[in-house]
């Protein structure tokens, strides 16, 4: 019940978090902003024809089939462009341009310095940090001049009120001369206003948006990405397709393919070890007794034999044992074995094994002496032999 | 446009109102209408029973310089300072910067920022606010740092210019280097510009051109208010050709101190002399120039001793190995001349490119300012406010004796106990070493 109640305070507060987005991009004039249940039922991947479309969509015509393309992805790649690029802040610049009259940043887009870093020495860069601090001193210049103004105009307003009741005289004689152009900015001031409290607000609850975003991520991977793990779904399915999940598919089943070819490549390629065309006769003769040894030992080794299964002993009736010397386990019944052929093929793998021994120490020695040897000032003294 | 002063320790509240006085008695004894009220508007306001009350605030950790202060100023029958302007405490700082900066500073924050602010409100517009102090005291340049950043966080776009008192070399205080390292360090990241008097020249000029046998402090603050007075009071700038620049503070740093690694500043003062013999001498501006340009590129601090085999190397390789040919090179200079026909003498002679750093554009590198009122009784007055290698040499030298009583860890628990750390030591020495490195290799 309770986590019931906590997932309910959780859902409200990921709607208001949400709703607070919508403001805000509705405040950057966007076009048809979805609401916030519409990013809800995105996060199940809900199909819904209730408008969407239009928006999460600008192109469907660049996938093959906007069909294909669940309402999730949309919603992950909105995320993604969101969170890549400064996309809010580039419309909020864009905006503020449009309405700031207050600002010298009002005055327009500053071009756009073409400044070749590459080719600067040390002495254009200083050149341009003391450009740079002039402008900075010239702004405080400036900022001081105007806050003067202000505070002559807000004096001089005072008097007025106080000499005559008249309230035509006013500070400023543009707008004395046009009130309506005084409407008019006061209206821009008030929408960039509303803009700028709608991201004040965006920003404030920004982090529990990507928390949400996360839990968005969290079920898409946990029902669209395993499928494509499986790579059973047929072909066309697979190449329709434009998700991300699909692709991801998609990509597998490419990797796969890429597999099988290198495997078939493989076999077909004759083996380098074989290549031995530099090799004389005795030589070859020589490298292939060596490895049919060690293919040999290896598979003494490595293959179960029948003492490597569970037995069970028990004793044969007197009657049966004179069979014993006679022969191996064929002439047995299947499943059962005699003691002695056991003890035989034993004493054979015991053989086989110190033999094996004694060349992994043999080998080990030399291994220890060439890097010895390679240590200057130092006497190895090998250890006596066992 | 009025600027705002802030008088700190013992050392500000003695050249502070040598300041206020020496601006009161040349703009009232000008013939100069505009002058006057501007110079007047600049450092005074004007309170409600008419007398003139200077544009200060006046902070110290023991009464006694306040009061002096205060009481001489109303005494002079002239201007005064504003009842509520000051903010003194019984206990000095005893010469110790991190005692100022760390326990009085802070203790006393909240006075002292409202003092400031309301002196600051009394300014239609603020061209800038000036802070006198000692580089090496323990209120004036420890509680002085402290409140020059309050200054900045308070005011982070208003013009911050302090300055600074420099000790004699031969010291008068233990740690009077470990103060100025202190200062000089936490100044340069706070303040716009530094402009530095050493009290060796000061003391030369007085006794070798002023002929003073027994120099008082007073004697040596009058020729620093002096100097600044002549930089301070109104003139007319490349901005402001025709009226008196409401703009001084912010034209004065953006012609010298745009570069955040170069902020210290220099005056070079033409000429100067006993007030005795100011009636029999007659100076030509070719000549006062001819002499201050040579100041400029050797060195000189005083027109007396002039070393003139020193020259502008021809060679611009020899221009930045310029250790042994005694040649002083400069960022900028602000030339500011007071007197008849200042507006048509020939400064060409300073505007010479092998002068100046050769990545700086030739318009940048020198500015000229002038007023046709006379100054203080000078017929002719020439003012050289530089930003060149000239202070290398006094600066080298308290980081060297600094750094030296710092690797024996000398009275360095005197900082500590009061919370600056080996550690902040290390970090001024640093900034400091990077300073007299950007100025060696202007």
């Amino acid at each position: 019940m309770q986590r019931k109640n906590e997932e309910f305070t959780k859902n409200i507060k990921a709607k208001e978090v949400i709703t607070t987005l919508c403001k805000f991009l509705s405040a950057l004039d966007v076009e048809s902003v979805p609401t916030a249940e519409v990013f809800r039922r995105a996060k199940f991947n809900k199909p819904d024809a209730s408008g969407y479309g239009s928006w999460w969509v600008l192109q469907p015509q660049a996938c093959e089939s906007n069909l294909d393309i669940g309402s999730r992805d949309l919603l992950l790649a909105f995320g993604w462009l969101i969170a890549s690029g400064n996309l809010l802040e580039a419309l909020l610049r864009e905006r503020f341009l449009q309405l700031d009259v207050l600002s010298s940043a009002a005055v327009g887009l500053p071009k756009e310095l073409e400044l070749d870093f590459n080719s600067c020495e040390e002495k254009d860069i200083r050149r341009l940090q003391w450009q740079y601090g002039k402008l900075k001193l010239q702004w405080r210049s400036l900022f001081t001049a105007q806050q003067e103004q202000a505070k002559l105009t807000d004096k001089a307003r005072s008097l007025c009120y106080h000499t005559s009741s008249s309230p035509t005289c006013y500070p400023s004689t543009a707008y004395v001369s046009d009130p309506a152009a005084l409407e008019k900015d006061i209206e821009r001031i008030q929408s960039l206003n509303k803009i700028l409290e709608a991201y004040l607000a965006w920003k404030n609850v920004e982090p529990m948006f990507w928390c949400w975003m996360d839990s968005v991520i969290d079920g898409y991977l946990s029902d669209g990405y395993p499928e494509g793990l499986g790579g059973v779904r047929p072909k066309e399915d697979v190449t329709q397709s434009c998700s991300y999940g699909d692709r991801a598919r998609r990509s597998l089943k490419r990797l796969e393919k890429m597999l099988l070819k290198l495997q078939t490549k493989q076999q077909d390629t004759p083996d380098v070890s074989a290549d031995t065309t530099g090799l004389n006769h005795r030589q070859k003769e020589e490298v292939e007794k060596k490895v049919t040894a060690q293919l040999q030992s290896f598979s003494l080794v490595n293959t179960p034999t029948a003492t490597d299964r569970g037995f069970t002993p028990y004793f044969q009736k007197p009657q049966a044992s004179g069979s014993r010397k006679g022969d191996s386990s064929h002439a047995q019944t299947p499943g059962t074995l005699q003691a002695s052929s056991v003890l035989k093929e034993l004493r054979n793998r015991k053989a086989i094994l110190k033999w094996e021994i004694e060349l992994l120490r043999q080998s080990c020695r030399d291994e220890i002496l060439s890097k010895v040897n390679t240590l200057e000032g130092l006497v190895f003294i090998s250890p006596f032999k066992r | 446009m009025s600027v705002v002063s802030v008088q700190l320790g013992q050392c500000g509240n003695q050249v502070g109102p040598e300041v206020f006085s020496t601006v009161y008695e040349d703009s009232s004894g000008a013939n100069a209408r505009t002058y006057k009220q501007c110079s007047n508007e600049r450092f005074f306001r004007e309170s409600s029973d008419g007398v003139l009350v200077a544009r200060a605030v006046l902070i110290d950790m023991e009464p006694k310089v306040i009061s002096k202060a205060t009481a001489k100023a109303s005494g002079s029958g002239k201007w005064r300072y504003g009842e509520n302007s000051h903010f003194c405490q019984k206990q000095g700082s005893g010469n110790n910067w991190a005692n100022g900066y760390c326990i009085h500073g802070p203790q006393h924050k909240e006075v002292v920022e409202d003092l400031l602010r309301r002196e600051v409100e009394r300014c239609d517009r603020l061209a800038g606010i000036f802070a006198m102090m000692s580089v090496a005291g323990g209120t004036g340049s420890g509680v002085g740092t402290y409140v020059t950043q309050c200054l900045r966080d308070a005011y982070p776009r208003s013009f911050i210019l302090n300055h600074l008192t420099w000790p004699y070399a031969s010291g008068e205080v233990i740690v009077q280097n470990y103060n100025s390292v202190l200062t000089l360090s936490h100044l340069y990241t706070l303040s716009d510009a530094l402009v530095v008097h050493e009290n060796d020249t000061v003391h030369k000029i007085c006794s070798q051109l002023m002929n003073i046998k027994h120099i008082s402090m007073s004697d040596l603050n009058k020729v620093i208010a002096h100097q600044l007075g002549s930089v301070l009071q109104p003139a007319y700038s490349p901005d402001s050709p025709v009226h008196y620049s409401t703009n001084p503070m912010g034209e004065l740093l953006s012609s010298l101190v745009c570069h955040p690694e170069y902020k210290l500043l220099q005056v070079l003062n033409i000429p100067h002399m006993s007030r005795t013999s100011l009636a029999y001498s007659a100076y030509t501006w070719p000549g006062l120039l001819k002499h201050l340009r040579q100041m400029l590129i050797a060195n000189a601090r005083m027109e007396e001793g002039i070393d003139w085999k020193v020259c502008v190397p021809s060679n611009p390789a020899e221009r930045t190995r310029n250790t042994h040919t005694g040649f002083n090179k400069s960022l900028a200079n602000l030339l500011i001349l007071r007197g008849k026909d200042g507006s048509s003498a020939d400064v060409g002679a300073f505007k010479e490119t092998g002068l100046y750093v050769p990545w700086l554009p030739v318009d940048d590198t020198f500015h000229t300012w002038h007023s046709p009122v006379p100054f203080s009784g000078y017929e002719k007055l020439a003012t050289l406010l530089s930003n060149s290698q000239s202070l290398l040499n006094p600066l080298d030298s308290i980081v060297k004796k600094a750094w030296n009583m710092f690797t024996s860890r000398a009275y360095i628990h005197q900082y500590t106990k009061f919370g600056i750390s080996e550690e902040d030591f290390l970090e001024s020495f640093t900034m400091l070493e990077q300073i007299i490195s950007s100025y060696t290799h202007l």
